[in-house]
């Protein structure tokens, strides 16, 4: 029934979002001038494993020379669960735009708690500690990362990590049969958001209003109005034509190649310059106002490209472009 | 009172007894390494060793009491991976190890006792290959047989590891990439340097003509002008820059600056003008083979060039693929240009393991691994960071490497450690357009 394959790895890329969090940590040892006498990077992995696998990639030869190495960090998942503070009313939807002629469309996501572990285990006191206090003071309690939850939408969320509690045991009494143990164990608390599946459409590029007088729909309609988007700039680079000579930034009126395919009342645009057509004072000359749709004036070379803007460039627009409006309004008489 | 007409132990009966439990060892027992560990430092806050080292070991031989199997809890998987708890308890005579080792022991004043084997110390199991930690020594079983104690009963433990030095422990293949060890890389061939030359007009330069972009710079080279005139001078870069298109009114110039081979900055030196935006585009000449383009986003402003975002930084850009004249000089009739040499790669062999000192960074490690087919070195508990560029030596051997690469996270103990992972995962999911607070993410 609910049918639509989705799986976004969410809780997959939370985890990994926390686990490098930890990779990077170090411990140092100093001689006794203070001088740094080794360094070494605390091995990190995600606790649970199967079976089989951790027996061949750790023993492949069914034997270790030593018992462990230390220090480590190991962390794990310890629950998941639904998160009712952060709900959103579930009928939002956010629209992106994805490709040309193509928006994602996402509803809002269902906020979840990830549970984490976090174990430090180390040989000496010592040792634990200065792992500890690498991590304790950027968690105030929590600590912001930012993820991409969803490829697709390339939206980055935050997700705070909040580190809720932190347990030391260090366990050294009794016979000499048993070994000192030290270990940290930092429970942490990942607000996620797990998205549903991912929808496409087009973009919307016409909007239209129906005005009645009368509150029966099915009467007839007194005025339609009907927006679709206008280019304010060229998006084909058609290169209808070219300038004969060059102009300087205050020209009115110039000579073009051909003239026949310019429309008086319509827009050129010469380099970066959208100009609109005055009137065509005869021969190859136009006579245009300068520096239009918020272009500034500019000298142009001659044999620079003439470019229209008209209707075809308005079918090239796309979700992102910077665009105005093309306005019809009808009315209707009885 | 005991009675005195039956003696309890005479010196001679006790030696018998001792001589008697020699043999019996040497019969039965097996040669176990003794390796005493030097306390080098220790915390007296929270009583723990700092520092310890193990450099010597000592042939004893030693009888294991638990003859059928190792005691212990086996192998168990624990969320810090397998955890081999093998027990063992062996004997050794008081005696011989009093003859054999003590009188070298009380001699280093980094070992605690001298006198008997004591906790902490480590024996070589070579049958099984292992490293046991001594936990307990039990000096009073059997209990004062003739009036003396005769054997140790060392009951030991499979050693935990982390990150103990000495020469015990140096050349162990499986253990060195416990720790933090760094992969360099050097050239396995060495570069070639650029070659140019000139052409004059009335004693001036007026054009530099690239006759080979050579090989393997790690950063622009400079360039030497040399002749009888005074006053030229030229610089060299490892990628042109252009736009192209746009029917320009004056055309932009860029140049751009290039490290390890990837394009690290650009430097708009004259924007242009007259751009038509749509038309023009950035051109980035091409990598050496097997390197990625570098991209570059422009951003023009009424047609002069106004920004320029690196978007893909590239790689392999290690030739030189333009040079500008700076100052045409006067007054030459020959001239000779050179480019400084890129870097070389290895002279000299290198024993492992050995000491090594960088030559800039005076930085030391230890050289645990080296492949010199494929041209890296391994770098175990560097003090400090070394530097691209930087020439390592060899404290034993003398040979030398410059070093062209590193790869800080290339410890390859795969063996329950994702550090490198997990980094490369978060790559592709996580924005760290701040920073990481908690270290390197690129």
């Amino acid at each position: 029934m609910l049918g639509t394959y989705t799986y976004n790895k969410i809780i997959r890329k939370t985890l990994i979002a926390f686990g490098t969090l930890f990779n990077n940590i170090e411990v140092r040892k100093e001689n006794a001038d203070g001088s740094t006498y080794s360094r070494m990077k605390v091995p990190l992995a995600y606790g649970p494993r199967q079976k089989f696998l951790a027996r061949i990639t750790e023993q492949p030869d069914l034997n270790k020379k030593v018992a462990i190495t230390l220090p480590r960090l190991s962390f794990e998942m310890t629950g998941v669960s639904y998160d009712a503070t952060r709900k959103l009313g579930a009928v939002t939807k956010s629209l992106k735009p994805k490709d040309a002629g193509t928006v994602t469309k996402q509803f809002v996501p269902v906020p979840y708690n990830v549970d984490f572990e976090l174990n430090i285990i180390s040989k000496t006191n010592d040792e634990a500690i200065e792992i500890a206090e690498q991590i304790f003071p950027f968690f105030q309690p929590s600590y912001n990362v930012t993820i991409k939850l969803v490829d697709e939408l390339n939206d980055y969320r935050d997700v705070p990590i909040t580190l809720n509690s932190v347990n030391y045991s260090d366990d050294y009494e009794g016979t000499f049969d048993s070994r000192k143990l030290t270990i940290f164990t930092l429970q942490f608390t990942a607000k996620t958001y797990i998205f549903g599946p991912i929808g496409t459409q087009g973009p919307i590029k016409k909007a239209k209003v129906d005005y009645r007088t009368n509150t029966n729909l099915q009467a007839e309609r007194q005025v339609a109005y009907e927006v679709t988007p206008k280019a304010l700039t060229d998006e084909n680079k058609d290169g209808t034509t070219s300038l004969s000579s060059p102009i300087t930034k205050s020209t009115l009126t110039f000579d073009v190649d051909d003239i026949v395919d310019i429309v008086i009342g319509g827009f050129i645009e010469i380099g970066n310059e959208v100009m609109k057509v005055k009137s065509k004072p005869g021969g190859n000359k136009i006579k245009v106002v300068r520096a239009q749709n918020g272009t500034t004036a500019s000298a142009h070379a001659a044999g620079a490209a003439v470019d229209l803007i008209n209707a075809e460039d308005d079918a090239l627009l796309d979700s992102g472009d910077d665009f105005g409006f093309n306005e019809m309004t009808s009315v209707f008489f009885e | 009172m005991r009675n005195t007409f039956f003696t309890h132990g005479t010196r001679n009966e006790q030696f018998l007894q001792q001589n008697l439990v020699e043999e019996y060892l040497k019969m039965f027992g097996m040669d176990v390494l003794f390796i005493p560990r030097q306390l080098v430092s220790k915390d007296s806050v929270f009583n723990e060793e700092i520092v310890s080292e193990f450099d010597d070991s000592y042939l004893i031989e030693a009888y294991m009491e638990n003859f059928d199997g190792f005691q212990g809890g086996g192998d168990l998987l624990t969320k810090f991976g397998i955890r081999q708890s093998d027990e063992v308890t062996l004997v050794i005579s008081q005696q011989r190890f009093s003859d054999l080792i003590s009188q070298f022991l009380l001699l280093d004043t980094d070992i605690e006792l001298g006198e008997r084997p004591s906790e902490g110390d480590l024996i070589y199991f070579p049958l099984t290959n292992n490293y046991f930690e001594i936990k307990f020594v039990e000096h009073e079983e059997p209990f004062y047989q003739l009036g003396k104690n005769y054997v140790y009963k060392l009951k030991c433990e499979l050693f935990e590891y982390s990150d103990e030095k000495g020469d015990i422990f140096e050349g162990d293949e499986e253990l060195v990439d416990s720790g933090y060890t760094v992969k360099y890389y050097y050239l396995t061939t060495p570069g070639t340097s650029a070659v140019a030359s000139t052409s004059l007009t009335n004693g001036a330069i007026d054009s530099i003509y690239l006759t080979d972009g050579g090989s393997k710079y790690q950063e622009a080279p400079t360039m030497t002008i040399t002749g009888d005139g005074n006053g030229a001078a030229a610089e060299a870069f490892l990628i042109n820059i252009t736009v192209s298109g746009g029917s320009p009114l004056t055309s932009a110039v860029i140049r751009g600056t290039v490290k390890d081979g990837s394009l690290r900055s650009v430097r708009i030196v004259d924007g242009g003008s007259g751009y038509d935006e749509d038309r023009a585009s950035i051109v980035v000449s091409s990598p050496n083979l097997g390197g990625t383009p570098a991209t570059v986003v422009p951003t023009f402003t009424n047609g002069v060039l106004t920004a320029l975002n690196i978007t893909t930084q590239g790689s392999n850009y290690t030739s030189v693929s333009l040079v500008d004249l700076t100052s045409a000089g006067t007054g030459y009739t020959t001239t000779n240009i050179t480019f400084s040499s890129p870097p070389a790669g290895l002279t000299g062999e290198f024993k492992v393991p050995e000491s090594v000192t960088g030559g800039t960074t005076g930085a030391t490690a230890s050289l645990v691994e080296w492949n010199s087919v494929e041209g890296w070195i391994k770098l175990k508990s560097p003090t400090a960071t070394f530097s691209t560029g930087e020439t390592i030596m060899g404290n034993t051997s003398g040979a030398t490497v410059v070093l062209e690469n590193r790869d800080e996270m290339a410890s390859t103990d795969t063996k329950y450690y994702e550090n490198v992972a997990f980094e490369e995962f978060a790559d592709d999911i996580l924005d760290f357009t701040e920073t990481n607070p908690f270290g390197v993410i690129s």
